[in-house]
């Protein structure tokens, strides 16, 4: 099942993710605040984002993030509104604080229906096509390639301390067997990388990858750029109408 | 530990981004193409390892090895945390895309530095010490970090300020974690594999 976002080109929705992430950290009024949550849940309707994930990751604040918003309705001066443990809380904080959630989680709207959907190659090679350095694209594919192993390996390592009865303490026995884990984790990555280097010295390799090529766009992605100049321009007027 | 998108004031997005770029570009200069598969399984390990949360008492921790990811990928470090939070914000909208920049700095930025201090002694003294080095580097970029999270967050809005000194308090413990674990991981590569640390293998059994 393709949803609607998947016929616009990756290169188009990488770009157009970073222009209304910024735009949305930019705007401060409530008018277009709200202007840009309706975007952001229409966009994440257009993804087809499955509610239940989507909710979960909604659902998980940041540390940093929720100090802020318990901090920030009482640091910014205003009218009073309540007295928490001899802080006073304001209208203004609290209207700041209210901002606040509605920016993080319209951001995390947005990355996650406009990239958060395409494949991780096919983001790598979006980002080949928008002018990332070669290696640096290079270095991502093969993160790509070999984070679900390294993550396996951790888990493996993990699972055989659990059923040796490893419970973590504060003691000696816990750092030296955490250490020796997470030390055999970065050998088995170096041995694990020694012979790829080697495979790869075998068939030739010499540091280049072919350069993918990209489709040019089409006239969907011209409506889909359009979409965005025209949503970052009522925002913007929403902004200075406030 | 990284900011997420929404947070942080546009100029100190494209702050950070500008120091992040010269710090990538610089990074990158430095890494040989053919190098560049052994830096990706490495800083995959490295991601990984930031994954396992630790339970301890009531809440649980995550080791960060910033110190120690220095040591072993040296300024690569700086273009492999970029293009692992590239993968974070994308696939998991961890941190973000506007704040890449700046937590590209807030992560790799100290791990490079302080193993730029320690690494003489880590490659050249006896391994009891070299272990310590390593650890107090670990500690040393842990805190590094904190306070430019403080920086980031004080900069962009005064109304943040309170949060500053909370968020290099909470990381207080962590830096206690990360020395002594990172001085312990490196006591068992110096044995297993100290080529990784820059020594020369000859030592090894």
């Amino acid at each position: 099942m393709t949803a609607p976002l998947d016929r616009i080109d990756a290169r188009v929705r990488c770009a157009a993710a970073l222009v209304l992430v910024v735009v949305t950290t930019v705007v401060t009024s409530p008018a277009a605040l709200a202007a840009a949550a309706a975007v952001a849940l229409g966009l994440a309707a257009s993804a087809r984002l499955r509610p239940k994930r989507l909710a979960a990751r909604l659902a998980h604040v940041e540390g940093v993030v929720l100090v802020l918003l318990v901090v920030v309705p009482f640091s910014v001066p205003g009218a009073p509104v309540a007295r928490v443990l001899g802080f006073t809380m304001t209208a203004e904080g609290l209207a700041r604080a209210a901002a606040l959630a509605v920016k993080v989680n319209v951001c995390l709207l947005v990355t996650l229906a406009l990239v958060g959907t395409l494949e991780p190659t096919r983001l790598a090679r979006a980002l080949a096509g928008l002018r990332v350095p070669d290696r640096l694209v290079h270095l991502l594919l093969f993160l790509i390639r070999y984070l679900d192993l390294a993550r396996l390996d951790v888990a493996r390592l993990v699972e055989a301390m659990r059923v040796r009865g490893f419970r973590p303490r504060p003691s000696g026995r816990t750092r030296r067997a955490l250490a020796q884990a997470a030390g055999a984790a970065l050998v088995r990555a170096i041995e694990r990388a020694e012979r790829i280097e080697e495979a790869m010295r075998c068939r030739g390799f010499t540091g280049r990858l072919p350069r993918p090529r990209s489709a040019p766009l089409t006239a969907v992605d011209g409506a889909a750029a359009g979409g965005v100049v025209l949503v970052t321009a009522v925002l913007m007027a929403l902004e200075l109408a406030a | 530990m990284h900011l997420q998108d929404g947070v942080l004031s546009a100029p100190v997005l494209a702050g950070g981004a500008v120091l992040a770029a010269a710090g990538v570009g610089w990074g990158l200069r430095r890494l040989d193409e053919a190098a560049i598969p052994r830096t990706a399984v490495l800083a995959a390990a490295f991601f990984a390892l930031s994954l396992v949360a630790i339970p301890l008492g009531p809440t649980s921790v995550h080791l960060v090895l910033g110190g120690l990811m220095g040591l072993v990928l040296g300024a690569h470090a700086l273009p492999a945390v970029a293009a692992a939070l590239v993968l974070q914000a994308a696939l998991f909208g961890f941190g973000g895309l506007a704040s890449l920049g700046v937590n590209t700095v807030i992560l790799a930025g100290p791990p490079v530095l302080v193993a730029a201090v320690a690494r003489p002694l880590v490659v050249r003294a006896a391994p009891p010490l070299a272990a310590m080095a390593a650890g107090t580097a670990a500690a040393a970029s842990v805190a590094l970090s904190a306070s430019l999270m403080a920086a980031a967050l004080r900069l962009s809005d005064v109304a943040y300020a309170p949060a500053a000194p909370l968020v290099i308090a909470t990381n207080v413990p962590l830096m206690g974690i990360e020395a002594v674990v990172t001085a312990s991981i490196v006591g068992f590569l110096l044995k297993a594999r100290p080529d990784l640390l820059g020594r020369s293998a000859e030592v090894r059994p």
